[in-house]
């Protein structure tokens, strides 16, 4: 029987989708899973595979025929959670029903085009964690209503720069100057009295959580590379957010003298 | 009573928020919502029972993830769409605040004390995560258990 792919045309599918599946934030145990049941499928004798969160290695061997390698360099991270949701399902169909080259580029493709929530919709969800955590943390309705304006325009601005590439610590250094500056600003003005709880509730859409205990995750799994890169990615992240809050907070005692 | 319910519904609709900003859609919104939920419950019951917060965390992690796992297996899609929102109640956000006004503040030993507590409790929560999947991936991984 004819093979559906060449050994390079397989590698490529197979790898396109474990970048695409590492971008929109999969664990590394489902990319390096993924890419591997899809060389089996297509028929490939041995197939190793090294993911971490910045690079795919993959080695395949089909019947006869001399090892093909292929890296994959990760720059761009991010969590999309829909996406992942339809390449796994990709992945699936592939496994169980081979298709061609073309066919498999198209689906990709395909899912890769998707089109996410408009900026509207993220700016009133990013306004809702931090309106609704404000709530969860014992802020009064006004405070709660407080953050939701700091929450949308702090996705206004992450929507709006998205495209210029900031470095993440710059971004998120600039969105804590605004969380904190705008929440001490608000509670001068006499909108609720707590600037604490404002500041914590709108912080939240920032804070690395999801990528701290991942990377612990990776670390318990035995996959140390990725689990020290994604530990490092967060601290970075979170000093950016603790610096950027901090600098309107230490201006008010430099020019009140209180804190 | 009334303030865990409270805090619950509020923990609900941060996942809910949450759930659109990674992107998920349709019905597993909800699923994801719930998995908040579910989280700051048992977070809060915990936390009524015992004082010291970290089995707190610990023991909601493994409760979202089993949650998360159990649909994640009916609806037929990856256990991290429900439980990457699910989580997110726990995240240490007020640990990060408190770390960095402790230093500006001009208290390290209390800083430190914080930033130590604060990964301490992201230590709990990965450890809950991680034994609940480890155990559902030995169970799904053997031919004759049916999950």
């Amino acid at each position: 029987m004819k093979p559906i792919m060449t050994t390079t045309e397989l590698l490529h599918c197979a790898l396109s989708l474990g970048r695409r599946l590492l971008e929109c934030g999969a664990e590394i145990y489902r990319v390096e899973e993924s890419i591997q049941r899809i060389c089996f499928a297509y028929g490939a004798r041995n197939a190793d595979v090294y993911a971490v969160p910045t690079a795919i290695i993959a080695t395949i061997q089909m019947d006869d025929e001399q090892m093909v390698t292929q890296t994959c360099r990760i720059k761009q991270r991010g969590t999309d959670l829909n996406q992942v949701n339809a390449l796994n399902a990709l992945c699936r169909a592939v496994c169980t029903c081979p298709v061609s080259y073309t066919q498999f580029q198209k689906d990709l493709h395909d899912i890769e085009n998707r089109v996410g929530y408009s900026t509207r919709i993220l700016c009133l969800a990013c306004g809702g964690v931090s309106a609704f955590f404000a709530l969860l943390f014992g802020a009064s309705v006004m405070e709660g209503f407080l953050a939701f304006l700091i929450g949308c325009i702090l996705q206004m601005f992450i929507s709006g720069t998205a495209h210029w590439e900031m470095h993440p610590l710059f971004t998120n250094l600039l969105g804590g100057i605004w969380i904190s500056f705008a929440a001490l600003a608000g509670t001068a003005l006499g909108i609720g009295s707590n600037y604490d709880v404002i500041i914590i509730g709108s912080i939240m859409p920032l804070v690395p959580g999801l990528l701290m205990t991942n990377s612990i995750r990776d670390m318990i799994a035995g996959d140390f590379m990725s689990g020290v890169s994604r530990f490092s990615e967060a601290l970075l992240i979170a000093a950016g957010i603790a610096a950027g809050a901090a600098i309107p907070l230490s201006m008010r005692t430099i020019l009140l003298g209180v804190l | 009573m009334g303030q865990i319910i409270y805090q619950t519904v509020m923990s609900f609709l941060a996942s809910l928020c949450f759930a659109v900003l990674f992107q998920v859609r349709g019905r597993n919104l909800i699923y994801a919502a719930i998995a908040g939920a579910v989280c700051w419950l048992v977070y809060a019951l915990v936390g009524q029972l015992v004082s010291d917060e970290i089995p707190a965390y610990f023991l909601a992690a493994v409760a979202t993830t089993i949650y998360s796992e159990f649909f994640a297996r009916i609806l037929r899609t990856p256990a991290i769409v429900y439980l990457a929102a699910g989580v997110i109640p726990l995240v240490p956000g007020g640990g990060i605040y408190r770390t960095m006004l402790f230093c500006i503040q001009g208290t390290p030993d209390a800083a430190l004390s914080e930033c130590i507590n604060t990964i301490g409790i992201a230590g709990a929560m990965a450890m809950g995560i991680v034994i609940v999947s480890s155990i559902v991936r030995l169970l799904s991984h053997q031919p004759k258990i049916k999950l």
